[in-house]
């Protein structure tokens, strides 16, 4: 009895002692922001070893010459001005003066030219290196890199293409600037040393990973835009903590462990709106929500069915109740808002149940059951993908929701391998990237739906003109031959949801839905502290 | 009993083998690309092509596995497709997290559980036995991810007194590896003491019940010495093996309690790595679980003779 009584008696001064034990909670809390992360960084290697997660933190440390603003138009960063040729195929960039590594050094164009040399050898597995050697889809090839001064380096490609900056900006492929140091004596990969305003300091792999702010930073002008624009440090460190499930992100946010839980699900909105200390932050992205209908399946290779299925859904209604109202329909793949919007754009199949019904009756539907493929990692998709199979009930289709995990889903998608499929696309800056995703040649990618050969000629056209009118008018053609094929139904662009306590300034979010931590600080309490 | 261990050490053997075999082909038969989920959105076929001959997809199945057997038979795990990490570092670094929690919770389990189940058998049937039993079926009807967020909600959340996600290690700070140690630990806790609360006072009671102990109390022993020198010692040896069964379960991995507070376990390392399609990870972690399993029952068997002398290693 004794040992329960000295039982009783710890729990009893455990509990006493708990608050004390929380005073640390607070230390050195006002200096450092803490975010949370849904999985841990794969590796420092940007476009090697990479996903989402690892990008938005190295963004944060490695930068390239130019970057995305929020209105999707390329805008300098390390450089800071470029000149296209007349004939379109040579690209000089000067580099802003004064700009240093983590390590001191001064950048100069010949670290520019190392830079990509070393992300262009086929050695150093770079994942994006078929984007600039030819045999990418947009067939953009660098012919040569050469330095004209310490501040001027040259592109060349072996013909004009719009599409070099935009990929150049690119948030998913960094084409980063490193100092050599970020390699050991026989080549092999180090850490990043950067130009950014953050450094990473600490990596506890599968918790956490530290960034420090750079101190000789030099931020551009003017204001925040995207991964463009000024990136000036306010908090002397950033912790990215790896909580991989949302609702314990929810908490943690809640009990104040961290400061910002980006990307949150839309059903913790309402909760979050109630509370005086945390800040829910919305913003439409590019993200994009489709139901894909494979058009060499035996029923829907006909025409009918797919238009059948295009007109028995009410894209507004999927789209309103798959996020809790946060986003509207869209049937294009050209977001709405980009400068490439327009009225042929927002023209998609109306939504006409009766006239869905004459269809399958006239295609000679008799009840055979379709399935639809769909995974529950992605919330979005599966919430569309439910709405969608009664809408496709209600004219009288056997739909059968087929739920996988998301490998499973995503192996199916890339082989061909269902018959519909709701399924998201995260975002391209470039509506030519954007409808890419789905029109090409078959033979080359399996997991294209669109395969028409005049069309695909007009897409990869569109990637080359640089004349916006032009550019305008091809995106109207493909997006009305997609439309009438019908083989993939646009639904809705996603809203994200990032939850922010309270005392945090100047956090936003932007369309490309990658979270930024420069220009953000916490508010000043009473003592002066930040 | 050197002889004893050795024996079931070689027995152990061929139930690895088997473990191995059934691991590497379910791997293989649930769908999904490795190589696919490497490359993500990139839409780059000829890296993915690449990236399946580099890991060796594309050879026989069998062909595959052997490989994997030559690499064990060195030592070598195999390195992680996702991050490239050496296998047997990513268990170095999970393991210890998760046997922390599991332990320290095993351990606090125990003097609660045990006492507990010991006093309600003594007192059986009256309000004290009612009052143990009551709290042991509630515990076991909560299920373990409710019981973590209620403490989150309870001590993170409202209180602010504790931190509800990661992990710090004790060498950083003792102070921090405590406070981070502590929601976990008592989730554990109260998910486990029912099992264990229940199985010592049932075999506490059926020992209690047994001639030799009415003999004991007629030699006129106090009801101390009766319950922890005569009853503890003989009521004891089932609870151990529930014991056993308990930690060998738990040091896999507690998935549920990982993943609420962010802790970068065993448990969680499977999981996601099951997820990634991670092959090299999923079947070091499969087969590092396999071996806990035989340890931990191995050391429960060395403990019998330890609490029932009639028990001999043979």
């Amino acid at each position: 009895m004794k040992s329960v009584a000295a039982l009783g008696v710890l729990l009893v001064a455990l509990i006493v002692l708990l608050p004390a034990l929380s005073g640390c909670q607070r230390e050195s809390r006002g200096k450092t922001l803490r975010v949370s992360l849904a999985s841990d960084i794969r590796s420092t290697q940007f476009g090697v070893n990479r996903d989402e997660n690892t990008d938005t933190v190295l963004h944060h440390v490695v930068e390239g010459l130019v970057a995305y603003r929020e209105d999707l138009t390329v805008g300098p960063l390390l450089a800071e001005s470029w000149e296209v040729s007349e004939d379109g195929r040579s690209y000089t960039f000067t580099l802003r003066p004064g700009l240093r590594f983590h390590n001191g050094q001064v950048v100069t164009a010949s670290d520019v030219k190392w830079s990509w040399e070393y992300l262009l050898n086929p050695r150093n597995r770079w994942l994006c290196r078929n984007w600039y050697d030819g045999t990418g889809e947009t067939g953009i090839r660098i012919l040569k890199i050469e330095t004209l001064d310490e501040q001027t380096v040259r592109f060349e490609l072996t013909e004009p293409n719009y599409l070099f900056l935009a990929r150049m900006a690119h948030m998913v492929c960094l084409c980063g600037i490193i100092h050599r140091d970020s390699l050991d004596a026989h080549g092999n990969w180090i850490m990043p040393i950067g130009t950014g305003p953050y450094r990473i300091v600490r990596w506890n792999r599968r918790k956490s990973i530290e960034l420090e702010r750079f101190a000789d930073y030099q931020p551009l002008p003017g204001a925040r835009d995207g991964y463009a624009g000024r990136r000036e440090a306010f908090f002397d460190r950033i912790e990215f903590l790896v909580i991989p499930d949302a609702s314990v992100a929810e908490f943690a946010l809640l009990s104040g462990s961290i400061d910002i839980a980006p990307k949150m699900p839309a059903e913790v909105l309402p909760a979050l709106a109630r509370r005086k200390d945390v800040v829910p932050v919305l913003q439409p992205t590019l993200n994009w929500n489709v139901l894909l209908l494979q058009n060499e399946d035996p029923m829907l290779s006909d025409a009918r069915m797919r238009r059948a299925i295009a007109h028995a859904i009410n894209r507004e209604q999927v789209a309103q109740n798959a996020t809790q109202g946060l986003a509207h329909a869209n049937g294009s793949a050209v977001f709405p808002g980009s400068r490439y919007d327009s009225e042929f754009q927002r023209r998609v199949p109306e939504y006409d149940p009766s006239k869905a019904r004459q269809l399958i009756r006239e295609a000679g539907y008799a009840g055979q059951p379709i399935r639809l493929q769909v995974n529950r990692q992605f919330q979005l998709d599966y919430s569309s993908a439910i709405i969608v199979a009664e809408m496709l009930r209600q004219i009288g289709l056997h739909v059968e929701l087929e739920v996988l995990d998301w490998a499973t889903q995503l192996k199916n998608y890339n082989t061909g391998n269902y018959q519909m499929m709701s399924i998201g696309f995260s975002a391209r800056p470039d509506p030519t990237l954007m409808f890419d995703i789905f029109i090409g040649d078959r033979k080359k990618r399996s997991n294209v739906v669109f395969s028409d050969p005049a069309v695909v000629v007009k897409l990869r056209r569109s990637g080359l003109v640089t004349d916006p009118v032009e550019r305008q008018r091809l995106f109207d053609e493909i997006h009305a031959a997609a439309d009438a094929d019908s083989s993939l139904i646009g639904l809705f662009n996603h809203t994200i949801l990032d939850a922010v306590r309270a005392d945090i300034i100047n956090y936003s979010s932007w369309p490309l839905a990658r979270p930024r931590f420069w220009g953000v600080s916490r508010q000043m309490t009473e003592g002066g502290e930040q | 009993m050197i002889a004893f261990v050795l024996r079931r050490l070689t027995l152990a053997v061929p139930s690895l083998l088997v473990a191995a075999v059934t691991i590497f082909v379910l791997m293989r038969v649930v769908p999904g690309d490795p190589a696919l989920l490497f490359i993500g959105d990139l839409e780059n076929q000829q890296a993915i092509t690449e990236m399946r001959e580099r890991l060796g997809l594309g050879k026989p199945l069998a062909q595959q596995f052997l490989v994997w057997l030559e690499q064990m038979a060195r030592g070598d795990l195999g390195s992680s497709i996702a991050t490239g990490e050496p296998v047997s570092r990513l268990l170095l670094d999970a393991f210890p997290i998760t046997a922390q929690v599991v332990l320290i919770a095993t351990a606090v389990t125990s003097l609660l559980a045990i006492p507990g189940g010991i006093l309600a058998a003594w007192r059986q049937n009256t309000k004290t036995d009612a009052a143990i039993l009551t709290g042991a079926s509630l515990s076991q009807s909560i299920p373990g991810f409710w019981m973590a967020l209620a403490l989150i909600l309870v001590f993170g959340v409202e209180l602010g007194w504790l931190p509800t996600v990661g992990h710090v290690s004790f060498a950083d700070s003792p102070h921090g590896w405590l406070r981070h140690l502590l929601l976990p630990v008592a989730a554990l806790v109260l998910t486990q003491i029912s099992t264990l609360t229940r199985m010592t006072r049932s075999s506490t009671i059926e020992v209690l019940r047994l001639d030799y102990i009415t003999h004991a109390r007629a030699k006129g022993l106090t009801e101390a010495a009766v319950l922890y020198r005569h009853a503890l010692r003989n009521a004891f040896a089932p609870v151990l093996t529930v014991l056993g069964l308990m930690l060998g379960h738990l040091l896999g991995g507690v998935v549920v309690i990982e993943t609420m507070f962010a802790l970068p376990g065993l448990g969680r390392l499977l999981v996601d790595a099951i997820f990634q399609r991670d092959y090299p990870v999923i079947q070091g972690c499969m087969l590092f679980i396999a071996v806990i399993y035989t340890v931990v029952n191995l050391l429960v068997d060395l403990l019998y003779p330890l609490f029932d002398p009639r028990v001999r290693l043979e």
